[in-house]
């Protein structure tokens, strides 16, 4: 049920009910697939928008659906696509192998992540088995013969090497242009192969909105959950992304158990039988609503899982507003009030301990729109003022109640929506002047060559739920009390850009200048 | 090309983009989808010794986002925008235009496109190097041939004892840096001036490099086809001498020596001293090597460079014994025999197997079969060592799990450093 409409009925939605209560929500747009298992882009579902910048106002006010001004650049620089998600989830699913229909550069990726599946597992006691992922290696060859062959001999290859239960098959700009037809490879594997295949329509070309790879990898392991043989009672499917680890989990696990309310984590660092159970779950909520919000409509439209997307649990009004939604699936409303009362009374005043040292400071918030509002409500309860920050994509779907409950609570502030764009990153570092920037991996590292200390939250950093709020506030604390490194650097770097550039606007390259692609096709 | 389980490089783009970063004040436009020049930059940064190398890299690197849009109407106009708004905002010395799939697919023509920039104040060149045209090595011959063809000016004469170097892939080898480093000291030493190094080479040197009296091509496999163009277009000679470690070295400085005719008295007495200083080390660690190294198999799994360097040093410097070597670059058929010659030019007619192959669960399942003490590969295999009892030593791409920022293993003092290195990790491991 939509975060913002919170009023509605005390009594757990039944899922009939709750089923057509959706297919009611013309502003979700339509949950069919284009294809069999194609998923409709981000922003032809949900209008969502990749090129914004300006006020959080603004944003509030208007530039809203169907806006071409704001799906691209005439200046851009690389990101994010659409194959990632499928490619680097689909890896850290316990015993899959990954198979990327493409030239070897594509999952290439996976090298880089290593590091977060041994987090990762550690994190969960688990052993660190060695990601396992097969190239197609698609050549000159293939791509006038075509790569359906080699396919074909790969899944049967993975299925004989590694015996897994699962192999997902990742397409690729490449495969998609020229024509492989991936699901009747698929299927003329299967019957010789033990493991189920499943296949991920993600052709980095697209969508501009990296979330479409999250819809793509998702919906495509709908293929492989069944239907429920019997349900779990007062469990839980918490659909978890890759950047929030265990220890975040246990807090979330520690905060639902005190109300009866048991969790089911989804899907990474799961094993397979986990993944097919997951309908038998009779609630479903997410970590991270931006990543799950087609599958989980999905998923109730075809098993009747009633679900709840509220903003990230990040500081206390936050994990309040996310505990009260996920306990009324469950009827228990009563008793997380009571839940509510004694942890605010436990963490409130470390966090006014802690304020006095920081409050009055000014930041830049560097995530994905989702992971953004949630930090910025723990520094508005930190006194620490937000300069700008920034999504990677922005709906209404996900960003509107969030943004207006910051814009009621803080001064008003900048927002750039980007799928990255690192160029109007560092303009708005010399503008805005931010004491930290609070970010991930992403924005941290060019933060720091441009002069700024950062506080990072990486996989392992604990930041979720009360517990969380704590913890994450104290790295805040430290990261404005040694800033050498930044400024040692900074120093001695030259970053790519004119001088000019860091006098002008920061978004004017925001909008269609008419000539962006050929044929006039400019929506 | 087969299907390649855990490959060990990545495609030509990625090449492309590894050479650009490795040259001064070098913009990449990367025509392609959105997430090639990030995804390639992201894994050949943190899977290549977490190392943040180049001027416009990753996040930074310009490039035109190719939509489905552009992949059904073609991609030209969204490529001549880009171009001219790079140019717009971008300080830089050289734009470098390097082209996916999706622009090799649809077909648009970046040569016109870039051909329209030709007057521009700061040099545009462009090379076509979608992925699927090969492998990391492939596309780092690609974009050098097309930079060489579209920036060196001829040269009016030569200038003695000039040189320029190629062959060492930033992104495939963590250690370029100290590598490179290690070859022009020595070079330096022995009277050579080096033009280019492949490390962070600027305009004013590549505009120049017809000037050189001879191009080294410090591999097997790759740079060749460079050389062949220095040579036909600018009458520069080359000498191919795959990068050496240890007294391999001083085979390296004599064929130098005798192509750009030097003094020979001069350069044997830069090898003696330097041969003095290694053996000095080397004699130092002989109490360790009892306890680590007497009597140890190895097995390799790399590049043709390191393939052939590790193998001679182990061999004929540490007297070790070498079972089987898997070269991972993919090199040309023609040149197998020449590199696996060139891996058994080893003393006491040691012979080790050599095969060419990059899956990695066929390289393992020979590994198996003989058992060996040491294995020096990739951060990928620590995992499968470990199951077959064997220690690994990282020296090959992808290395996850090591920081590398100026150190090397090429020359007399990079074989030291190995050693140190090697002893510390047996140490580690007990």
């Amino acid at each position: 049920m939509p975060v913002n409409e919170s009023e509605t009925t005390q009594e757990p939605v039944s899922s009939e009910a709750h089923a057509k209560e959706h297919a009611s929500q013309a502003r979700h747009g339509k949950l069919k697939p284009k294809g069999l298992d194609i998923v409709p882009t981000r922003e032809e579902r949900l209008g969502t928008i990749i090129a914004y910048g300006g006020s959080c106002q603004e944003l509030l006010k208007g530039c809203n659906r169907k806006c071409s001004k704001h799906q691209e650049r005439s200046f851009s620089q690389s990101g994010p696509c659409d194959e990632m998600m499928p490619l680097l989830n689909s890896a850290m699913i316990n015993g899959n192998v990954v198979i990327a229909h493409s030239p070897a550069g594509c999952p290439s990726m996976i090298d880089a992540v290593y590091l977060l599946n041994k987090i990762g597992r550690l994190s969960r006691s688990q052993p660190i088995e060695p990601l396992r992922f097969i190239s197609t290696n698609l050549s000159e060859n293939d791509v006038v013969f075509g790569g359906a062959t080699e396919l074909g001999k790969a899944i049967v290859e993975a299925d004989k090497r590694y015996n897994p239960h699962l192999i997902t098959v990742i397409t690729s700009c490449a495969s998609g242009i020229i024509g492989d037809n991936v699901e009747a490879v698929v299927n003329a594997v299967q019957p010789q192969v033990k493991a189920a295949i499943v296949p991920m329509r993600c052709e980095g070309f697209r969508s501009g909105a990296v979330a479409t790879g999250y819809d793509a990898f998702l919906y495509a392991l709908l293929r492989v959950i069944q239907k429920p043989e019997k349900k779990r009672e007062n469990t839980i499917l918490i659909v978890d992304p890759l950047t929030i680890d265990r220890k975040n989990e246990v807090e979330i696990e520690r905060l639902l158990g005190k109300v009866g309310i048991n969790v089911q984590w989804f899907p990474l660092f799961q094993d397979f039988e986990n993944i097919k159970r997951a309908s038998e779950v009779t609630g479903a909520t997410t970590l991270c609503n931006l990543m799950s919000n087609f599958f989980l409509r999905a998923l109730d439209e075809r098993y009747g899982v009633p679900f709840t997307e509220p903003p990230m649990p990040v500081g206390i009004e936050y994990t309040n507003w996310w505990l009260r939604d996920v306990a009324k699936l469950f009827g228990k409303q009563d008793e997380i009030e009571k839940v509510i009362a004694e942890e605010e009374a436990r963490i409130r005043p470390k966090l006014d301990e802690i304020k006095k040292q920081v409050e009055g400071r000014r930041v830049y918030v560097g995530f994905n729109l989702a992971r953004s509002v949630g930090v910025q409500s723990l520094l508005l309860e930190l006194g620490i003022e937000t300069a700008v920050t920034t999504g990677f994509e922005y709906s209404d779907d996900y960003g509107q109640a969030p943004l207006e409950n910051l814009s009621k609570r803080s001064k008003n502030f900048l927002v750039q929506i980007g799928n990255f764009q690192q160029f109007e990153w560092t303009n708005l570092f010399h503008k805005e002047k931010p004491d930290i920037l609070i970010g991930g991996q992403e924005h941290s590292g060019w933060a720091l060559r441009d002069g700024i200390p950062v506080t990072t939250l990486l996989p392992d950093t604990f930041y979720i739920g009360y517990d969380g709020a704590v913890s994450f506030a104290k790295d805040i604390t430290k990261s404005l009390r040694n800033p050498s490194f930044a400024k040692n650097i900074a120093k001695r770097v030259k970053q790519p850009y004119k001088e000019s550039w860091y006098s002008q606007d920061p978004f004017k390259y925001i909008g269609d200048t008419g000539i962006g692609s050929d044929g006039g096709d400019n929506q | 090309m087969s299907f390649t389980e855990e490959p060990r490089s990545t495609c030509a783009l990625g090449g492309a983009l590894s050479l650009i970063s490795s040259i001064q004040r070098a913009v990449p436009i990367v025509h392609a989808g959105p997430g090639c020049g990030f995804t390639l930059t992201f894994g050949q940064n943190i899977a290549n010794g977490y190392q943040y190398i180049g001027y416009a890299s990753g996040f930074a690197a310009p490039s035109t986002n190719t939509l489905e849009k552009h992949v059904v109407f073609g991609g030209e106009n969204r490529l001549r925008e880009q171009i001219r708004t790079t140019l717009e905002i971008m300080d830089a010395d050289i734009f470098f235009v390097v082209s996916g799939c999706t622009a090799g697919l649809i077909g648009d023509d970046v040569r016109s496109i870039v051909e329209e920039f030709r007057r521009s104040e700061k040099p545009v060149i462009f090379s076509e190097t979608s992925g699927f045209k090969g492998n990391t090595y492939r596309g780092y011959d690609l974009a050098l041939r097309s930079l060489v063809d579209q920036l060196v000016l001829p040269a009016e004469k030569k200038t003695k004892n000039l040189v320029n170097l190629f062959g060492v892939v930033p992104s495939q080898n963590a250690f370029w840096q100290g590598d490179i480093n290690e070859i022009v000291r020595l070079l330096n030493r022995i009277g050579v001036q080096v033009n280019l190094s492949g490390n962070r080479d600027n305009i004013e040197k590549i505009r120049r490099a017809a000037e050189a009296e001879l191009n080294i091509v410090l591999s097997a496999n790759t740079g060749l086809s460079t050389a062949e163009l220095f040579k036909d277009k600018y009458q520069v000679q080359y000498l191919k001498y795959p990068l050496p470690i240890g007294t391999e070295t001083s085979g390296f400085l004599r064929k130098v020596a005798e192509a750009l005719g030097l003094d020979k008295e001069r350069v044997e007495k830069v090898i003696q001293e330097e041969e003095e200083e290694f053996w000095k080390y080397l004699i130092q660690f002989s109490e360790a090597y009892v306890f680590l190294l007497v009597n140890k198999e190895f097995d390799v799994i790399s590049d043709s460079n390191y393939a052939i360097a590790i193998s001679k040093f182990l061999s004929n410097d540490l007297g070790l014994f070498p079972k089987l070597i898997a070269v991972t670059d993919s090199p040309d058929e023609s040149l197998r025999c020449e590199i696996e010659g060139r891996i058994k030019e080893l003393n006491y007619n040691l012979s080790p197997k050599v095969i060419f192959e990059e899956d990695n669960y066929k390289i393992w399942e020979e590994i198996a079969k003989d058992a060996p003490n040491l294995v020096f590969g990739s951060s990928l295999d620590r995992q499968s060592a470990k199951k077959e009892k064997a220690l690994l030593f990282p020296v090959s791409y992808p290395l996850f799990d090591q920081t590398v920022l100026s150190k090397g293993y090429s020359g007399y003092r990079g074989a030291v450093r190995l050693v140190e290195d090697l002893g510390t990790e047996l140490l580690t491991s007990i």
